[in-house]
C-alpha cells in the first residue's frame, strides 16, 4: 500500500503520539523512564527489514502481537538475545546479568512488555480515529531475524511488496538497554484510517 | 481472584494483594476463572481482558450470570473508549490500567469490597 504525501504525514504524526505514548507505558512498567531514540515511518523492503537486525541469520528474541477489531495487523518487539535479558532484569527489578536464558517466567515478563507497549500504541490510534483495535495475546519466538520477520511479514505483505513499517528504536537513558518495537499495518488498517481521514 | 493469562503479571498481583493480607485465588484463563469462581466464591475480581480462549470481557459476562452481584475490576493494557464501554455494558465494576501500581491496585480491591 502507497501513501500519498499528505497521508504520510498524517500516519508519522500519528505514530509518533503513539509510540511516546507506548515507551511511556513502559517507562511505568519498568519504572524508570525509557525514552524513543529513533523513529521511522515508511516504506521498506522485506529484506532490508532483516537488516536491521544485522542479517537474515542473526538471533533474535521477539514478542509477536496481532491486533483486531476495527483493523488487523501485527506487531513485533525484538532483541538480541543480551538485550532481551537486560529489559528482563528492569521488569523484574533485579540486578543486570541475573537473567541468562528465558524460563516461563522470563517470557512472561517480555509477553507483559509487548502487552503494554502494543495495547498503548494501540490505544492511541484507535481513541484519535474513533477506531477500536486490541492486541491478540503475546507470543514469543527464538529463531534466526528471517524467520522470526517473515512469519508476521507473510501475513501483511505480498512477496517483493513494500512493506509499511513502524520502526522505534527505544532504551534507557543511559543506552544500556535498546529494545525495537516494528509495527506492520494492514492495508486494511490504511484504508480504515483513510476514511476516517476522510482522504 | 486474580485472572490473567501472563504468569508474571499475575505473580507479580498475588504477591502484592498477599503482602497486604488478602487472600488470593488464581485463575489463568477465563474458564478457569468460572470453574473457580463456582468452586472459592471470591469476594472481588480482578479480570485481564486480552486472554486466549476466552478473553476477559466473555469471562466477565459469564460470572455474571453465575452472579449477577460479583464484583469485578478489568485489568488492562487497553483504554480505549469502545472497550471501556463494552466492559461497563457487561458489568464491570472498576477498571486498573497497566502497568498497575501498589497503590492502585489496593484502592481498587479496596473499593470493589466496600
Amino acid at each position: 500500500m502507497v501513501l500519498s504525501d499528505v497521508e504520510m504525514v498524517a500516519w508519522a504524526g500519528l505514530v509518533n503520539k503513539a509510540v511516546t505514548n507506548s515507551v511511556s507505558g513502559l517507562s511505568g512498567m519498568v519504572g524508570q523512564e525509557m525514552s524513543t531514540t529513533a523513529l521511522k515511518a515508511g516504506h521498506m523492503s522485506a529484506k532490508a527489514v532483516s537488516d536491521l537486525f544485522g542479517g537474515p541469520d542473526t538471533m533474535m528474541i521477539s514478542v509477536h502481537l496481532g491486533f483486531e477489531g476495527s483493523a488487523t495487523g501485527h506487531m513485533i518487539l525484538a532483541y538480541q538475545p543480551k538485550t532481551a535479558y537486560g529489559f528482563i532484569d528492569l521488569i523484574m527489578g533485579q540486578e543486570m546479568g541475573s537473567t541468562n536464558d528465558l524460563g516461563d517466567l522470563e517470557k512472561s515478563a517480555l509477553q507483559e512488555m509487548g502487552n503494554i507497549m502494543g495495547g498503548f500504541f494501540l490505544n492511541t490510534i484507535a481513541d484519535m480515529n474513533g477506531i477500536q483495535l486490541c492486541p491478540t495475546p503475546p507470543v514469543t519466538m527464538i529463531n534466526k531475524a528471517s524467520i522470526v520477520l517473515n512469519a508476521a511479514m507473510s501475513r501483511t505483505v505480498e512477496d517483493d511488496e513494500e512493506l509499511l513499517l513502524v520502526d522505534a528504536q527505544f532504551g534507557t537513558h543511559d543506552q544500556q538497554i535498546e529494545g525495537r518495537f516494528l509495527v506492520m499495518p494492514s492495508p486494511h488498517l490504511m484504508g480504515v484510517l483513510r476514511q476516517c481521514w476522510g482522504s | 481472584m486474580v485472572v490473567d493469562d501472563a504468569d508474571f503479571m499475575r505473580m507479580k498481583c498475588v504477591e502484592l494483594l498477599i503482602e497486604y493480607g488478602y487472600e488470593v485465588v488464581e485463575a489463568e484463563n477465563g474458564a478457569q476463572a468460572l470453574k473457580k469462581y463456582q468452586e472459592d466464591k471470591p469476594d472481588a475480581v480482578l479480570l485481564d481482558i486480552t486472554m486466549p480462549d476466552m478473553d476477559g470481557l466473555e469471562a466477565l459476562r459469564e460470572i455474571k450470570k453465575i452472579d449477577p452481584k460479583a464484583r469485578v475490576a478489568m485489568l488492562t493494557a487497553l483504554d480505549q473508549k469502545g472497550v471501556t464501554q463494552q466492559a461497563i455494558d457487561a458489568g464491570a465494576d472498576l477498571f486498573v490500567v497497566k502497568p498497575f501500581t501498589t497503590v492502585k491496585v489496593i484502592a481498587t480491591v479496596d473499593k470493589l469490597l466496600r
